[in-house]
């Protein structure tokens, strides 16, 4: 977004300005929602509450429509207003960014859906603690990218888009762990374990993305388009 | 009729817009406008029909002699020819001369010289000298070219005459090309620089053509001036009795015009005097009709080209 | 250095015999027009100041910015039209092709015919069309009918104007529409066969379909010409343009004089996406003025 205006101009397209800050607002409260439900998916994790699964089911629904009722208004802006620079960079950020918590919704959503075999997951504590471990990083990372999106913080936004990949490690640590199983469920609680597994890392992919994208937003330097795709 | 407050009407019904409120003070005005029109068409009707029936004895019985015969003493023989070639061959002189020193004067002020103090000193010079009374200019053409320059112009001859008219009517020509010059929209000059055109070539292609219907204007003005003019002949010295001469061609000899002509034979006391008199008005407002109408047309012309 | 008003100069810039033959063209990035530290007044009062950019050749230079921040200003440094305001005089260097424009040596009319300009308003010859095209070659020196024929008919061409109007050359320019009487003025600049075509609001007083048919007819041409165009138009410029030169006015805080200035000069892409000063992305995005 563009940063203060020079003393001597008068603001105008306020209208335009409003629904821009809007925007902004709305896609915040979408990654709010999004946030109840990877607090879910850790409550899961460590409680395996099947009660939370239907509240999370609806919470997902709001999550999709409003990542249409977004999607749409950033195709309305780009229709009406013809954007371009900070604003064409803001409009088209939104669009991603939107796609991106979509994501992560259903990531989260895919491993609260795993509640009822949570008994199973807990049986095993080196591959449960791995697994809570991640939980937790993850949600800290995804609130780190809100609060960016929220400050719209430079120096945050450049820390997710540029920290090593420390989910790697931990899903090292898990693969290593999940090689060592052994017994009669071996085979039920590996699927089980590497699909949260591989959830909860892609949820910390997803929110590097958040992060490289507003990092893009912020400076608008081509390179750090390409930075994204990693 | 009913008048709507308007604070009250802001959402109008189709009865409020179909009201028609007396516009009273429009009418009126409207009427004082038709009466200015309908006065000066009628004194001008007035006039000419006054001097038609006036002259009507002579006009329909004698109009070929009348046209063709010398100024005499006898009313009955009397006739307008050698003021009608004096006032057509000033009417020639005046064109000739004034018309192109006029535009170019014209053109070099707007066109050429770069405005300064002096420039505008000149404008405001110009126009005090169409104001001057035609007096001084007799005056002036006198001193000048009946005198001074004598050997050239023949003395009291029509061409001093036609070129003290032509100084006469010279500002009102320069004034209204300035005016015609002015006009030409500054797109089509731009238009013509911006091909490349040098100074003289958009003035005279572009500039000129398109200020014509103007100039013209003014110089019918003038020509129709200066055929009316009496006071600057008489002191240049045009004749006013009988007098031989006069004749197509004779630059230099003794003159007459139709004015003056005119302004003789008003002076005689008797009525057949009058209706001569009445008669030669009739044929000078004629020829200044006929002048007037060939520049008119030469103006629309001009004016379709544009 | 003050502006020759004097347009009927001795000395031309180049040989020429007649009709005017634009320099051979050389490889892209030469540099046509460079300005240094180029600033116009009117009489006293300072219009734009410290210009200093470089057009390159074959490409489409756009000026934008708000009213009053002296674009046409300095477009009309580029043909000498300045010279027709009488108290407009000229500071710094502006160069063509390395000769200084406007040394006393220089002749304006040869400048103009080498460099084209079309107007904010069409504003054809009230003559016929094919005169009005044939206009420049003329006073060139162009005399054979066959001669002018070809420049006629190449000039239209090229201002995608020939086909509506082949049949009617000797009728009225005036007879015809304002989109149309548009590109008979960019055929008439044309004609002349210039290297560079100066363009000041071309398409401000014309429909939507006829700004398209200049805009397409500007890309077509951009490959034989150089052109410089003034716009109001954002989107315009960030369609046609390759470079954008983007100019502001400042305001003398004591004397709340208005002068014009260049903020910023660089690649459309970049001045629509990602511009360096804060002005020009206030501007650009229209949400500051």
């Amino acid at each position: 977004m563009s940063a203060e205006p020079t003393p001597s101009a008068r603001p105008l397209r306020v209208g335009f300005a409003a629904e821009l800050e809007q925007l902004r607002l709305q896609v915040e409260l979408m990654a709010i929602r999004v946030d109840q439900n990877l607090e879910r998916m850790r409550a899961v994790l460590e409680d395996g509450e099947i009660e939370v699964v239907a509240v999370s089911l609806r919470t997902d629904d709001d999550i999709d429509a409003m990542n249409v009722s977004l999607t749409e208004r950033c195709y309305d802006l780009l229709r009406r207003e013809s954007p371009v620079a900070s604003d064409l960079r803001f409009i088209v950020s939104v669009l991603r960014v939107l796609s991106e918590l979509e994501r992560i919704g259903d990531l989260a959503l895919r491993v609260i859906k795993l509640a009822p075999e949570h008994p199973l997951l807990a049986s095993h504590p080196p591959t449960y603690g791995i697994l809570l471990d991640m939980a937790h990083h993850v949600i800290a990372q995804y609130r780190e990218a809100l609060r960016a999106w929220a400050t719209l913080d430079l120096g945050l936004a450049t820390e997710l888009a540029t920290r090593s990949p420390s989910m790697d490690l931990y899903y090292e640590r898990l693969t290593a762990e999940l090689m060592r199983l052994e017994g009669p469920d071996a085979v039920r609680l590996g699927i089980d374990t590497f699909a949260a597994g591989r959830s909860i890392e892609r949820i910390g992919d997803h929110a590097a993305i958040i992060g490289a994208r507003l990092r893009y937003l912020l400076t608008g330097d081509p390179d750090h388009l390409i930075a994204e795709v990693r | 009729m009913t008048v709507v407050a308007p604070e009250l009407d802001r959402v109008p019904s189709a009865a409020a817009i179909r009201q028609r409120r007396l516009d009273v003070s429009g009418a009126v005005f409207k009427g004082a406008l038709l009466a200015a029109l309908a006065l000066t068409v009628a004194l001008l009707v007035l006039l000419i029909t006054d001097q038609i029936v006036d002259g009507w004895d002579v006009l329909s019985t004698r109009l070929g002699d009348f046209l063709t015969s010398n100024v005499s003493s006898r009313a009955g023989s009397a006739g307008v020819m050698q003021g009608i070639i004096g006032t057509l061959t000033i009417a020639v002189i005046v064109a000739a001369v004034a018309f192109p020193i006029g535009v170019g004067a014209a053109l070099y002020l707007e066109e050429y010289a770069q405005p300064s103090r002096l420039t505008r000193f000149i404008d405001i010079n110009i126009r005090n000298l169409s104001g001057v009374p035609s007096v001084v200019y007799g005056i002036l053409g006198f001193t000048i070219l009946v005198k001074a320059l004598g050997s050239f112009t023949g003395g009291a001859s029509v061409l001093a005459g036609g070129l003290t008219l032509a100084i006469l009517v010279l500002p009102i020509v320069i004034i209204a090309s300035a005016e015609a010059i002015r006009a030409v929209p500054g797109a089509l000059r731009e238009a013509g620089y911006g091909v490349g055109g040098t100074r003289w070539e958009v003035t005279r292609g572009l500039v000129l053509p398109n200020a014509m219907p103007g100039i013209l204007t003014g110089t019918v003005l003038a020509l129709a001036r200066a055929m009316g003019e009496a006071a600057p002949l008489i002191l240049v010295g045009a004749l006013q009795g009988f007098f031989t001469g006069g004749q197509w061609g004779d630059l230099t000899g003794p003159f007459t015009a139709l004015p003056i002509t005119i302004f003789q034979w008003a002076k005689q006391p008797s009525d057949a005097w009058r209706v001569n008199t009445s008669a030669a008005i009739v044929v000078l407002l004629v020829m200044v009709l006929l002048v007037n109408t060939t520049a008119i047309l030469l103006r629309n012309h001009f004016e379709k080209r544009r | 250095m003050s502006a020759d008003p004097q347009l009927d100069g001795p000395v031309t810039i180049d040989v020429s015999d007649g009709a005017s033959t634009p320099p051979a063209p050389s490889a892209d990035g030469t540099v046509v027009f460079d300005a240094d530290q180029l600033s116009v007044f009117y009489g006293s009062f300072r219009a734009v100041r410290d210009v200093s950019l470089q057009i390159k050749q074959h490409e489409i230079t756009a000026f934008i910015g708000p009213s009053g921040c002296g674009k046409t200003t300095v477009l009309r440094c580029f043909n000498r039209m300045n010279d027709l305001i009488e108290t407009a005089r000229v500071d710094g260097q502006l160069t063509y092709h390395g000769v200084d424009l406007y040394d006393p040596a220089v002749n304006p009319v040869e400048v103009r015919r080498r460099i084209g300009m079309v107007f904010q308003k069409p504003n054809p010859f009230p003559k016929s069309i094919f005169d009005n095209v044939a206009y420049g070659p003329r006073l060139a020196g162009t005399k054979k009918k066959s001669d002018l024929e070809d420049v006629v008919e190449s000039s239209l061409r090229r201002a995608a104007l020939w086909d509506e109007v082949k049949d009617r050359l000797s009728s009225s320019a005036m007879g015809m529409s304002g989109g149309q009487q548009q590109r008979l003025c960019i055929a008439r600049a044309l004609a002349t066969n210039p290297e560079v075509v100066l363009m000041d609001e071309p398409c401000s007083a014309l429909d939507p379909i006829a700004t398209g048919r200049i805009e397409d007819l500007m890309a077509e041409i951009k490959t034989d010409y150089t052109i410089v165009i003034v716009t109001h138009n954002m989107q315009q410029a960030a369609r046609v343009s390759d470079r954008c030169a983007f100019f502001t006015t400042e305001v003398n805080e004591e004397s709340d004089v208005r002068t014009g200035t260049l903020v910023e000069y660089d690649r459309t892409d970049k001045i629509f996406s990602n511009p360096g000063d804060q002005r020009t992305e206030n501007y650009v995005t229209g949400r500051f003025g």
